[in-house]
């Protein structure tokens, strides 16, 4: 399932939320990456015809976003950044209803419902209210809805936000595994989410597109420019002030900072090989030096 | 394919939003107060069914259920977003089926909280009586539910999620209904505002005998406004849904949207029409042409002495009329044209005389002019339907009509003629003081049973030598049963509760009177149907011969256990018997009624009277019973005498006077 964006524009009132972001999406896991208030849930929200796009086009498959809206949600697998279910039903109640939403005949729907359930697995608590359920259970469900139907596109936002450390590698894990033939368009702010499972990556900051590749490309963006660096405490501000840390740890001696820096911060620095993180560290400081600084972790 | 996906998402979001609702605690909860407000708020009278689904409580419970259909539907209608479902849902290849369902869904659970009052009135009366009503309350009341939970989706779907909301549908709730018929109710000309009250709040003004024929074709178009305008609200919320969530303009949803309009706007200026089109002659309590009991000022030069009417009701529509008259010249002159009034509904097609029509207006013109004590016998033939409204209470209703499944014709309507030229309105048009002779046959009846205030000859006949006021009723399931001196007319159930009050009190009562009243026997007739106007609730009792007909309401004959009660009633059937029927003398005329009433509980004995009767209240009867003590029979004989003797004096006479008058006539032996 091909996805292009050509141009496309949202202004909310006269913000513009996006930019002109032309994209082409194919095959395969697919990360859309970014920093909070990036765009990347007006970009989702306007792929799944949750909201019109002010200008510019979709094309998804070989549909029209704006004239096929219903066409595309028949294809559609989406689980929003914001979501919650009826509280007093169970899973097996919802995703009943919801395969009835998704026109999946009653037959097939009892079968499918048994396998993303046990896809997701939450067959053991599929009878007990949703209500009830943990932040990791009920991000699985909205996996599991979303996986219902065999949707040829998945839309997944920021799926691993307020998961545990443990829960969101559970998480994508089941992520990869489920994306088999599909295309999964999945985003987040966290590098660490797409790193393992994505072929093709975008970055957007402040509704622009400021990278579009491989994620080998990415990283690429930061070769060479990647330092460690030992500094001693009191000089931690200068160091802030001049370059842009990606990370730091504390020694006996002092700290170890991880930095972007065209050239060898203050002469005393020593190169190292750079990870997804810092490609992207690299594009979002390449783009304005007065960008927020993301707050990005290190995995 | 698409339209069985429809369908099954239909039913899917139909069934879960009934599960969502029913299966919660709140709604038993709810189901629970519901019921025990609905017992706690039907006083176990003996009202009939249709005056308790009708005109009490379950109006009062589809007003309330429209109340609660506001807040279910708007929760409802944003149970997705509360829960932060609507996301997930909206990129779910659905469409408006879901809202439509969801809708219906809310719909459906409430209609289990109809059923309360039905089956509180299932003892009220015959079976059959109650099994018809069912259809009408069950109806309507889905109506107004359907119409507050589309307005609830509407408005949810317009105004969207907020807390703010639920307080302002309660105003909202207050204002339409209880502004609406405070409105309507206080100036007759808004009576159109009645519309407005979806919630069906107050009673609709039906009559205990005809139910809704009274109400003409009000109803159907109060019902067809509101089922129009839910449609509209639906294809409304359809057509902004499609809208939005599919880039286009849905033509069926606009269509619907135009039909409804268009439907609603007909129903509504149908409505107003009505409603512009009654008379509403009640500005104070009491018309004004019902206080004048005097004769008129100047006597009419023209009278009719006999009256002899063959309805024939076989052509529904336009009953044919051919009633002959004898005209006789009271006055002083010879009279060149006979004026008399005629209903102009009544289209005359023939007369033994050259006539002139103009509105209401029917002027004879005998070949001769009539001379002064000289009689004239004209037969005139006349036909048409007659539909004449008021406006009671801030309701349309009619008084007078001839139609297939009710008549009524009131001695308001003119549906014979009258002397004179007068306007015909809903209030008397002849004068008490002049009696005519009457004979009315009825032919064609079609199921209906007829009842008049003249004596019955046979089923379909009616006769008196002197009568005023002469009414016809037609409705189809009649009752007219004897008990003493008593004719109890009206239905079936009515005639069967007021049965053990006639016996316990009226009876008693009149043996009592008749003690005192010796010379005149007269016969009763209780028309046990309700206070409408053209019938005499507000003004004089009808005579014709010895007989004197009451209207009462149901419900005041089987309160008369109540004392103040009983003094009512009592007090009007010793005016109608013994003094003509005049008001005026009701001060004095009450208070012998009271009397009366407990020298007969008090066997006479004047110690027991004295206790029973309030000498503050009724100071009196007070010193009636002071004369009686003193006296003893002979002294109550000679007060009415007295009474009989002294009437223009007595007249309107303040109480603190009457008392001294009645000290005044024992003391004068
Ligand atoms: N409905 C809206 N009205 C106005 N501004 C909005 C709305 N939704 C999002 N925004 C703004 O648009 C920008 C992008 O938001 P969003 O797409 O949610 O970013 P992300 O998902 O990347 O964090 C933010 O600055 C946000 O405040
Ligand atoms: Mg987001």
């Amino acid at each position: 399932m091909n996805v292009t964006l050509q141009n496309l524009v949202k202004d909310y009132g006269n913000f513009r939320a996006l930019n002109g972001v032309n994209l082409q999406i194919g095959g395969g896991m697919f990360g859309l990456l970014g920093p909070n208030g990036a765009g990347k849930t007006t970009l989702m929200r306007i792929l799944t015809t949750l909201i019109p796009p002010t200008s510019g086009s979709v094309q998804i498959g070989p549909y029209d976003l704006t004239r096929e809206p219903g066409e595309i949600r028949q294809i559609l697998g989406y689980m929003p950044q914001d979501f919650g279910f009826y509280r007093g039903l169970n899973a097996h109640e919802l995703l009943d209803y919801i395969g009835a939403m998704k026109n999946i005949p009653r037959k097939e729907r009892v079968k499918q419902i048994e396998t993303v359930l046990n896809e997701v697995n939450l067959t053991g608590v599929a009878k007990r209210r949703v209500g009830g359920y943990s932040g990791g259970m009920r991000q699985r469900l909205g996996i599991a809805q979303a996986l219902l139907g065999d949707p040829k596109l998945v839309i997944v936002d920021e799926p691993t936000a307020g998961l545990d450390p443990e829960e969101r590698i559970r998480f994508r894990n089941l992520l990869t595994r489920l994306s088999g033939d599909r295309t999964v368009l999945l985003s987040t702010h966290i590098v660490g989410d797409i790193e393992a499972s994505c072929a093709q990556v975008a970055v957007l900051n402040q509704g622009q597109l400021i990278f579009f590749g491989t994620p080998e490309a990415l990283t690429a963006r930061a070769e060479g420019r990647v330092w460690e660096l030992e500094i001693a405490q009191r000089e931690w501000e200068t160091i802030e002030n001049r370059y842009r840390i990606i990370a730091s740890r504390s020694t006996p001696r002092g700290l170890v900072v991880r930095l972007i820096s065209p050239e060898n911060p203050e002469g005393r620095g020593s190169q190292i090989a750079p990870g997804l993180e810092d490609g992207y560290m690299a594009v979002m400081s390449a783009v304005s030096a007065t960008v927020e600084k993301p707050e990005a972790q290190y995995a | 394919m698409r339209n069985t996906n429809t369908a099954s998402r239909f039913m899917a979001a139909f069934l879960l939003e009934v599960r969502l609702i029913v299966w919660h605690w709140s709604y038993a909860l709810l189901l629970l107060i519901w019921i025990g407000l609905v017992v706690a708020t039907t006083q176990p009278s003996m009202a009939s069914a249709r005056v308790i689904l009708e005109m009490s409580t379950g109006r009062n419970a589809i007003g309330l259920l429209s109340l609660i259909a506001l807040f279910i539907g708007s929760l409802s209608a944003t149970r997705a977003a509360r829960n932060r479902f609507d996301q997930l849902e909206e990129a779910y290849p659905s469409s408006v089926e879901i809202l439509i369902g969801r809708w219906l869904a809310v719909v459906v659970v409430l209609l289990p909280f109809l059923l309360p009052p039905l089956v509180i009135t299932l003892g009220s009366g015959s079976f059959n009586a109650w099994w018809a009503l069912i259809p009408t309350y069950l109806f309507e009341g889905t109506i107004t539910v359907a119409f507050t939970a589309a307005f609830a989706y509407a408005l949810m779907g317009w105004l969207g999620l907020h807390r703010w909301i639920y307080p302002l549908l309660v105003l909202l709730w207050l204002a339409v209904t209880m502004g609406t018929t405070l409105l309507a109710v206080n100036t007759p000309s808004l009576s159109s505002l009645t519309l407005l009250n979806f919630a069906r709040l107050g009673a609709l003004p039906q009559t205990q005998l005809w139910g809704r024929v009274t109400l003409g074709s009000l109803p159907q178009l109060f019902n067809g406004f509101y089922i129009t305008f839910s449609a509209g609200l639906l294809a409304l919320l359809a057509w902004k849904y499609i809208g939005r969530r599919f880039n286009r303009r849905s033509v069926l949803a606009s269509m619907a949207m135009r039909v409804s309009i268009v439907l609603l706007v007909m129903f509504g200026a149908q409505y107003v029409a009505v409603n512009a089109l009654a008379e509403s002659p009640m500005s104070g309590s009491v018309p004004d042409s019902y206080v004048v009991m005097e004769p008129l000022r100047e006597a009419l030069p023209l009278q009719v002495a006999d009256y002899d009417i063959q309805i024939d009701f076989g052509s529904a529509e336009s009953p044919r009329y051919t009633t002959t008259i004898t005209l006789a010249n009271v006055s002083a002159a010879p009279l060149a044209i006979l004026d008399l009034t005629l209903n102009s509904s009544l289209r005359v097609t023939e007369a033994t005389l050259p006539y002139e029509r103009d509105g209401h207006s029917l002027r004879l013109k005998p070949p001769q002019p009539l001379q002064p004590r000289e009689q004239l016998t004209v037969t005139l033939h006349y036909e048409g339907a007659i539909w004449q409204m008021l406006v009671y209470r801030g309701a349309v209703q009619a008084a007078n009509f001839t139609r297939t499944d009710g008549i009524r014709l009131s001695y308001s309507a003119a549906w014979y003629p009258v002397a004179g030229t007068r306007p015909v309105r809903i209030s008397p048009i002849t004068e008490p003081t002049v009696t005519s002779s009457f004979r009315v046959r009825v032919e064609g009846v079609n199921g209906l049973n007829f009842a008049t205030n003249l004596q019955r000859v046979d089923s379909q006949t009616w006769q008196a030598k002197s009568a005023y006021f002469t009414h016809l009723i037609g409705v189809r399931d009649l009752a007219e049963v004897k008990v003493g001196q008593f004719t109890l007319i009206g239905l079936p159930d009515d005639v069967d509760r007021a049965r053990p009050a006639v016996e316990q009190y009226y009876i008693p009562a009149l043996e009592v009177f008749s003690r005192y009243f010796d010379q005149l026997a007269p016969e009763f007739q209780l028309f046990i149907g309700d206070t409408t106007d053209g019938l005499p609730w507000f003004g004089p009792t009808l005579r014709a011969d010895n007989i004197i007909t009451m209207i009462e309401y149901p419900l005041s004959i089987q309160s008369l256990e109540r004392t103040d009660n009983l003094d009512n009633q009592l007090d009007l059937l010793m005016t109608a018997a013994y003094f003509d029927n005049d008001f005026m003398m009701q001060l004095i005329t009450g208070d012998l009624a009271r009397f009366l009433w407990a020298h007969h509980k008090a066997n006479g004995d004047s110690t027991r009277i004295a206790a029973i009767l309030n000498p503050g209240y009724y100071g009196v009867a007070t010193a009636i019973n002071e004369l009686y003590a003193r006296e003893g029979e002979a002294g109550i004989h000679r007060l009415i005498a007295e009474i009989q003797a002294n009437k223009a004096n007595l007249k309107g006479m303040p109480s603190n006077q009457l008392v001294a008058w009645i000290k005044e006539v024992s003391g004068a032996r």
